[in-house]
């Protein structure tokens, strides 16, 4: 191919180059139009605008509270709320929102995670602000995480869920073993799944390989709550019950697995216990409140009451235990609108709030006391809040500052130790070491 | 000898077909395991032993998408950005990797080294940079910032670069001394070459950003200004669990645009023959 | 002379005005969080708090946690994953990337060249070998696990090749980093193959009219033209496909699990990255071993491009 022309780089002003000025103009301009693209001011200077953000439970439970932020702002027309949604990586996105000085003014909150907030200084307390009457309203126990070094308040539970004990009642009745009552203990519930698997081929008990699962059985032996707020508190696994009640556990696991009566989800090929039971792949599972609504979605056949039924957590030499999760609703210490905040959160965790958002909609409990009557709750969760007090220990799933980290590291250890690669004392010996190397900076 | 040659081309046709069929299947294979799962129920999809047929044959998977009130928005949402990238990224990443490829510069090698080096950086840790500096661009939850961020996309522009050094240096050497500008070249050398090439761009970058997750997670905030995968995660995964045969569904459709792209762009690809001016 | 300069003035104008935005676009945001991460691995930082200057600290302890892996390696290595996770995974992801460059470079040459044939159909078979680029890697995952199962569809493909023996896949440490990688392959071979296509289209005639005449035959021709010629494509293939590999994270996320899957044969280095900055919170350790990272994916993409050349073609 020949070139198009002979003359090279002349007087005159060949067209490429202008093609090329007007590309360049192009781009300037696309650069104007975008920062002409920001979002314009909005508000008048007497609104006070908030932002919310939480993370996804689906377009419902979206659109019930975009239902309650109308509602508030009906009632408080100098405030706006701004909802924004984080699905993935919700702490993650909230610690760079920090980083980069824009965290949001009010945001979920995890039990898990709350003791590095408080520490760090990055929540508000405010228990100082909110009057005394609204915070008597939640139950105590689900405010301990909440709680920081210097006793102040700096989150109230939004909702909260407990763990008890399922079980089928199909395949209690196929192998002529009865329902658990008030009176089990751990040993019933051991024979009774041992029993379920030889009379039915499934095994009767499926149940995570994770610290916080296998709580309720340590606590209701008699080991002490667990706290691990220095590299010393590793001396917890050393405690005499705790060691007995671990050993025990871990050795029943690793002997019921090779047998077949108990198991961890994915030996059912199922991602967790909750799939496990609905596809009535075994018998009984200890797990939370999430899974009621899971097997309504889920396993719409599978009936609350006539198919399977929630029962007490068993009892222990020591007592009862279970464990509690809760989510609060944090609010930024940097926050220029705290009056509008501290509104915003006692509509939406009042009892209008929840009766909204957590009664109607089913997925946790509510964490108001007195709404545990309410007649729009689910009876499956009634049920749950009727048992509230028949525990002896409601242990908050919170272990102190490193519990979100400590938990996946426990869960690995467990989860080797349950399928027989380390015996139960090395899996002593590593859980200590955890502990350790995470407070070791 | 023609039977012998005719056996022999039979002989040939039936080897290739063998291959393309074997390596169709093995490439099809999880595809069509998804088709036939976005019409069961999750119990059965992960039913094991595995399933074959849906029993009972379910639309509900796909249903559910198009309850979801916002499922257009997220469409139009993602459509606008993988048309933009595309646009603008056709056009700056040849441009670009036409000046990395034939043009001199005093450093430029190097220049391009570094940019390739950018590639080469873990993803997690620039993360909380990257969401600092946007905020305080003030592009978060911006849609346009979205395209901004990803007009001139460094694989696309090595990819433009090494397609041109693979048509030859002598060809752009010819066209200089015959004098032409490098601007000219590039117009009426390069750019007819290009079209495979360029295909091959598109493509990529639309599926780049169609099927975005990582960007749109971070930089998006109002559920209006989601991006189909992020859309779809928001409303199928809670917390604890993932509901997912809407996902299956949801990720089937959202895949229908990047393969309707690709076969139009494919009959643009595939040229009969490319004119190269190559002297010997 | 005059003339010359002239040219390579307006060359080098040229140049700038055509290189202009994608080098500042990308050098700022790209730049600027990379230098800004690297400077970080000097500090110790969990975010909410101001950052603390801890100097060299982070890499004496990232060196001493290499040393205690391959003493774990050399002495316990079954519990090699629960004592010494970051060499875990460093070992896990450069095994993980000798297995899924090289295997899906090939492929991706050999499906382009196959579905470059000009017989009928070959259109349909350029379209079912990219489908697998165009899902994202989530629910590739998903569907995998199901055809992992050791009663799944790939034990079945494969038992009577192997008389009856029947891995599973993905919970058998031996066999979960194979696994992690035939679906890696089975993605990337697919994404690349469009790359090679692309290339052969701008291949010339006449010199496979030449090699024709000269008796060369298919298979020749494919090794000393075809091949020769797409180098700078191929150059391109490997390098996004190493710094791809090593920088894995959402198959084994997907796949694996955040611990890594059994015996820890799933754990990455990008997995460890995120452990370390988002649920230790010690983003300075984080960025330090990102350093590292990125020292070993430069290095070995500077060998690959000295070994390819890329460029000249004779």
């Amino acid at each position: 191919m020949t070139t198009k022309e002979g003359s090279a780089g002349g007087k005159r002003i060949s067209t490429p180059i202008i093609i090329a000025a007007l590309a360049v103009v192009a781009v300037v301009l696309l650069a104007v139009l975008f920062l002409a693209q920001r979002p314009p001011t909005p508000t008048p200077p007497k609104v006070a605008v908030i932002r919310f953000a939480g993370w996804s439970a689906g377009e419902t439970e979206m659109k019930s509270y975009q239902k309650m932020i109308s509602l508030f702002q009906q009632q408080n027309p100098d405030i706006i709320v701004k909802y924004e949604v984080i699905t993935q990586m919700f702490s993650e996105n909230i610690l760079a929102s920090y980083a980069a000085g824009a965290a949001p003014d009010v945001f979920y909150l995890d039990s898990a995670w709350a003791p590095i907030f408080i520490e760090k200084g990055a929540v508000y307390p405010v228990g100082d602000k909110l009057p005394r009457d609204f915070v008597d309203q939640f139950y105590p126990f689900l405010l301990e995480p909440f709680k920081g070094p210097d006793g102040k308040l700096y989150g109230l539970p939004k909702d909260w869920s407990v763990l008890s004990l399922f079980y089928n009642k199909k395949l209690f009745a196929q192998a002529g073993v009865p329902e658990p009552t008030e009176a089990w203990t751990w040993e019933d519930l051991f024979a009774a799944a041992r029993t379920i698997y030889q009379k039915t081929g499934k095994p009767g008990l499926v149940i995570h390989a994770e610290f916080n699962r296998w709580l309720p059985y340590l606590l209701s032996n008699g080991a002490p709550p667990p706290v691990f707020s220095s590299g010393a508190d590793a001396a917890y696994f050393d405690n005499a019950a705790v060691k007995s009640s671990l050993t025990r556990f871990i050795e029943l696991f690793q002997q019921g697995r090779k047998e077949g009566w108990i198991v961890i989800p994915a030996d059912v090929n199922t991602g967790w216990s909750g799939e496990a039971f609905g596809k009535q792949l075994a018998a009984m599972t200890i797990e939370g409140s999430w899974m009621i609504p899971y097997i309504v979605d889920q396993f719409p056949d599978f009936k609350y009451g006539s198919d399977w039924d929630l029962a007490l957590i068993p009892r222990g030499s020591a007592g009862r235990a279970t464990m509690a999760y809760t989510v609060a609703l944090g609010v930024n210490s940097k926050t220029e609108n705290l009056d509008a905040v501290l509104k915003f959160i006692m509509f939406i965790q009042g009892p209008e709030g929840q009766r909204e958002l957590v009664v109607r909609m089913g997925h946790t409990l509510p964490s108001i006391k007195t709404l545990a009557s309410d007649p729009e709750l689910w009876p499956s969760h009634a049920k749950e809040l009727g048992f509230v007090e028949k525990y002896d220990r409601v242990q908050v799933f919170f272990y102190g500052p490193k519990t979100g980290e400590l938990e996946g590291k426990f869960a690995q250890v467990l989860g080797a130790a349950v399928k027989g690669e380390i015996s139960a004392q090395e899996a002593l010996e590593l859980l200590k070491e955890k502990v350790a190397e995470s407070f070791k900076s | 000898m023609l039977l012998g040659e005719r056996g022999l081309r039979v002989a040939y046709l039936a080897a290739a077909y063998t291959l393309m069929v074997l390596l169709a299947l093995i490439y099809l294979m999880p595809f069509l395991r998804s088709i036939v799962a976005s019409f069961m129920t999750w119990a059965q999809a992960s039913a094991y032993p595995p399933e074959w047929w849906p029993n009972p044959f379910t639309l509900e998977n796909y249903m559910k998408l198009f309850r979801l009130s916002l499922f257009p928005r997220w469409i139009l949402n993602t459509a606008l950005v993988s048309g933009l990238v595309v646009a603008l990224n056709l056009v700056t990443c040849s441009m670009a990797g036409y000046a990395f490829a034939v043009l001199r510069f005093p450093g430029r090698d190097l220049l391009f080294s570094a940019l390739l080096t950018l590639l080469m950086v873990p993803p997690f840790v620039t993360i909380i940079p990257n969401f600092i500096l946007i905020t305080k661009l003030g592009l978060i939850d911006n849609l346009i910032g979205l395209v901004f961020l990803g007009s001139a996309s460094v694989s696309g522009v090595y990819l433009m670069r090494q397609y041109y050094l693979s048509l030859g240096r002598e060809l752009f050497e010819a066209a200089r001394i015959d004098g032409a500008d490098p601007l000219r070249s590039y117009l009426y050398v390069a750019l007819p070459l290009s079209k495979p090439a360029l295909g091959a761009l598109a493509i990529y970058q639309f599926l780049g950003s169609w099927n975005a997750f990582l960007g749109p997670l971070v930089f998006l905030r109002s559920v209006e200004n989601f991006t189909l995968p992020v859309g779809l995660n928001f409303a199928f995964s809670r917390s604890l669990w993932v509901e997912y045969t809407p996902i299956i569904a949801g990720s089937l459709v959202a895949s229908a645009p990047t393969i309707i792209v690709y076969v139009l762009l494919n009959k643009y690809m595939i040229r009969g023959t490319v004119v190269a001016a190559r002297k010997g | 002379m005059n003339f010359f300069e002239k040219s390579k003035r307006l060359e080098a104008l040229v140049f700038l005005l055509l290189t202009l935005y994608p080098l500042t676009l990308n050098f700022f945001f790209g730049y600027f969080s990379m230098l800004f991460a690297f400077a970080l691995s000097a500090f110790e930082w969990d975010i909410l708090t101001p950052m603390k200057f801890v100097g060299l600290k982070n890499y004496q302890e990232m060196l001493s946690e290499i040393v205690h892996g391959v003493e774990m390696l050399v002495s316990s290595p079954r519990m090699l994953h629960l004592r010494a996770p970051f060499f875990n995974g460093l070992k896990n992801i450069l095994l993980y990337t000798a297995m899924v460059v090289p295997t899906q470079t090939l492929l991706a040459l050999v499906l382009a060249a196959v579905a470059n044939q000009r017989v009928r159909g070959a259109h349909f078979f350029r379209v079912a070998y990219f489908l697998p680029a165009t899902t994202c890697p989530v629910i590739i995952s998903l569907i995998f696990i199901w055809l992992f199962m050791r009663d799944g569809f790939v034990n079945y493909l494969i038992s009577p090749l192997t008389g009856g023996f029947k891995p599973d896949w993905l919970r058998d440490p031996n066999f979960l980093l194979p696994a992690i990688a035939l679906v890696a392959i089975w993605g990337t071979s697919a994404h690349f193959f469009v790359t090679f296509l692309a290339g052969l289209q701008a291949l010339p005639r006449e010199v496979y009219e030449a090699a024709k005449i000269d008796g060369a035959g298919v298979l020749a021709r494919f090794i000393y033209i075809t091949i020769p010629l797409l180098k700078p494509l191929v150059t391109y293939v490997v390098v996004l496909g190493t710094i791809g590999a090593l920088q894995m994270f959402d198959l084994a996320w997907v796949m694996a699990g955040a611990g890594g899957g059994a015996g820890g044969a799933g754990y990455t280095v990008a997995l460890d990255i995120y452990n370390t900055a988002f649920v230790q919170l010690r983003y300075g350790y984080a960025a330090a071993k990102a350093v590292l990272l990125f020292a070993i994916i430069f290095t070995l993409n500077y060998y690959v491009q000295k070994k390819l050349a890329f460029g000249r073609v004779t």
